[in-house]
């Protein structure tokens, strides 16, 4: 099983990163990260706790965080059913559950690399000043488990339909209904239950609470690995459904 | 078969995903990674908030400006806030009602304001019951000005939030009686130059009961008070009429029943309290204290603290040589035990006689007490006192930022009330980059063009290679 999970995983980065389009997103990553990060940095006159909160809970993070993950997952099962390569990867011996790992893993691994990329500009404000690491280390925590989650969702949707753009669209507004759950919050008192789901629920509000402020809960990692793993079963059933007829 | 064997295994599956999140929502689990342990609570902290004994609703009302130390402003508060919400998770009891941007929502700002009574933003208002306090930012954190504008040097957010806490879920609202009919400031004066509102509402805020009497009219302090404040500061027009034997023995007798005194002395002259406090330890000398390198200009008696007691409640928050407290028009103490000297001025101050502001070869150097205290002693039943030497820092103009803060420090012993203590705060790491135009340009190219370059560079090589194979 994690034989057949590390081949899918290398397979999945080899084919992206032997394609120019990796580098195209990770170019385009890096100037909206680079753009904005030295925008706040200028706006918050070099102090780096809020451009590290702005940087990491702006509209430009949101927007990156919203569309990346179905750009990139898109293709997993779709473009392999699309290209009919699909039933010969499920003949070859390789079961269900480990496809869906491999896949998943690949995208989040380049998620992850893709956040990274963010990295060179904390370390150049590290040589200028004295970053706070921890609040670095969560933020990072945070997109690792906030990926992971985004990544399941994408490869979710991709096993739903054989055209990528429809994954694409479906895992966006999937996505972007968790994130508008946060503007939810505004329609309840303060003592309501309603209010505290919402909260529970909501990535922005993780990270402008807790992420990006330094601090990790566990109740956030639960919620966050909890439903990456439903949604990773619930593809694995998707997929099983060739074998009902 | 096989479609609800599925049906029920995802049933299932979403079963223990909402079970298992049920879970967390209740137990929750923090680890706080900041480099200074921000958002970290103290066990006693946590203690007490485990024990509140009724409900604290908070409202937090800003609205800062663009400039340099509103942002440091905005940052406080925004660790206030943050903290607040730490409070909530060990007690809900502890709840922030309402974090409102009045920029973005101004219609509710005046509704809440004319609701709850509120005064300026920028303030954390506390309420519990009919009970309610107020935490600046001078109480949350220090700010000071550098040649590349200021920074936030220390805060004290978590403890100042506690003590604010303690203070407002107390029941008890101790009396305190304003002594007058020897010129003393009236609490209620509105004279804009004699003000002292800005204490009074302070003291209000504490919980404090603020009643006023004339002293030569009947003698007795009533039952039931529990400080005395003299400031005896003249009226204005005419000095400060010291107190006669009569008072004396009325005040002498209050502090032997366990009262408490804070007496603020008069510019010069006596105040009629010297033979009952001479005995404690505390005497007063004329002339007013002047810092060096200061002129008449710049003001007669205008001087800077020099030393603290870093033991004692009242000036253990403060930090030697670092907190410069301003204060005007002081008269020096003679300070020996029983009593404790709790502020002194820096050697290079010395006592004006003529006020000329230079320093004459008759004039003594210091450095001078200008605050003292008495603690009380359980077997003469005898209550506290503080002696300031001036009655100049309950003026408005004067009753701000560090002084503000020595003399609700003051208050709060005077009132039993230290709460968990308000320590000096952490000095907050700066994380600031201070960029020079070159270093700006070279951050521009790097961040915008070298960075994401480096990965298309990386693509293009990737592609060719590929071609040429």
């Amino acid at each position: 099983m994690i034989g057949s999970v590390s081949t899918i995983v290398r397979r999945e980065l080899l084919s992206l990163f032997v394609s120019p389009i990796a580098y195209i997103v990770l170019f385009c990553f890096m100037l909206v990260n680079g753009a904005t990060f030295r925008f706040y940095v200028g706006l918050y006159g070099g102090e780096m706790e809020p451009v590290l909160v702005s940087t990491f809970g702006g509209p430009a993070f949101w927007f990156l965080w919203l569309l990346i993950p179905p750009l990139i997952t898109m293709r997993t099962f779709s473009e392999e059913r699309r290209s009919g390569t699909f039933e010969l990867l499920v003949t070859s011996g390789v079961s269900d559950a480990a496809l869906v790992a491999g896949k998943f893993l690949a995208a989040w691994v380049f998620l992850g690399l893709l956040w990274a990329g963010v990295l060179p500009l904390l370390l150049l404000a590290e040589a200028y000043g004295q970053l706070d690491w921890g609040v670095v280390a969560s933020t990072y925590c945070g997109l690792a488990l906030s990926s992971a989650l985004l990544a399941a969702i994408g490869v979710l949707a991709s096993s739903l339909t054989q055209n990528q753009l429809i994954a694409a669209v479906l895992a966006t507004v999937v996505n972007l209904g968790i994130v508008l759950s946060n503007q939810l919050r505004a329609l309840f008192p303060p003592s309501a239950i309603e209010l505290r789901f919402f909260e529970y629920v909501s990535p922005p509000y993780h990270f402008a609470r807790d992420f990006s402020q330094g601090i990790v809960d566990l109740s956030t990692i639960v919620l966050y690995a909890s439903v990456t793993v439903l949604a990773l079963f619930a593809t694995v059933k998707v997929l099983e459904r060739r074998r009902w007829a | 078969m096989i479609r609800i064997h599925v049906a029920l295994q995802l049933l299932l599956a979403f079963w223990i995903v909402w079970v298992g999140n049920a879970w967390a929502f209740r137990h929750s689990w923090r680890i706080d990674l900041t480099r200074d342990q921000r958002y970290a609570i103290a066990p006693e902290t946590t203690e007490f908030l485990r024990a509140l004994p009724k409900r604290v609703e908070i409202i937090v009302p800003y609205s800062f400006g663009s400039s340099a130390a509103d942002r440091i402003r905005a940052r406080v508060f925004a660790r206030a806030i943050r903290t607040i919400e730490e409070f909530e998770l060990v007690n809900p009891y502890c709840r922030l009602e309402e974090n409102l941007n009045i920029a973005r929502d101004p219609l509710r700002w005046e509704s809440l304001r004319n609701e709850k009574s509120l005064g300026s933003p920028n303030r954390i208002y506390l309420f519990a019951g009919d009970r309610r306090e107020t935490i600046t930012f001078e109480d949350l954190a220090e700010m000071r000005e550098t040649p590349n504008g200021p920074v936030l040097e220390r805060e004290r957010v978590p403890e100042a939030l506690a003590a604010a806490l303690e203070r407002v879920v107390h029941d008890d609202a101790p009396r305190w009686l304003f002594s007058q009919g020897h010129g003393e400031i009236s609490p209620t004066d509105a004279e804009p130059r004699l003000g002292v509102a800005s204490w009074v509402r302070d003291l209000a805020e504490r919980g404090v009961s603020l009643e006023s009497s004339d002293l030569r009219q009947g003698g007795a302090i009533p039952d039931g008070i529990d400080v005395l404040v003299v400031i005896a500061g003249g009226n204005g027009e005419a000095p400060f009429d010291p107190f006669s034997s009569e008072v004396r023995g009325d005040v002498e007798r209050f502090l032997d029943r366990g009262g408490d005194l804070l007496l603020m002395l008069p510019f010069y002259g006596e105040c009629g309290l010297e033979p009952l406090l001479a005995p404690m330890g505390i005497e007063f000398r004329n002339g007013l204290v002047h810092s060096g390198g200061g002129d008449a200009a710049s003001g007669i008696g205008s001087i800077q603290v020099w030393d603290y007691d870093e033991q004692h409640p009242i000036t253990k928050r403060f930090r030697f040589e670092e907190d410069k407290i301003e204060l005007n028009s002081f008269r020096s103490l003679v300070v020996t035990p029983p009593a404790i000297p709790l502020v002194t001025t820096s050697p290079d101050t010395w006592l004006e006689f003529d006020l000329d502001g230079v320093h004459d070869a008759s004039e003594p150097a210091g450095p001078f007490p200008v605050v003292a205290c008495l603690e009380g002693s359980p077997d003469s039943g005898r209550g506290r006192v503080v002696v300031f030497g001036s009655w100049t820092p309950v003026l408005d103009v004067f009753h701000r930022s560090q002084s503000r803060r020595l003399l609700l420090s003051a208050c709060d012993w005077l009132a039993e009330r230290e709460g968990p203590t308000v320590g000096v705060g952490r000095v907050d790491a700066s994380d600031r980059v201070n960029l020079t135009a070159d270093e700006g340009r070279f951050w521009f190219w790097l961040t915008i063009f070298a960075f994401p370059g480096s990965a298309l560079a990386v693509g293009l090589g990737v592609w060719g290679l590929r071609r040429r194979a």
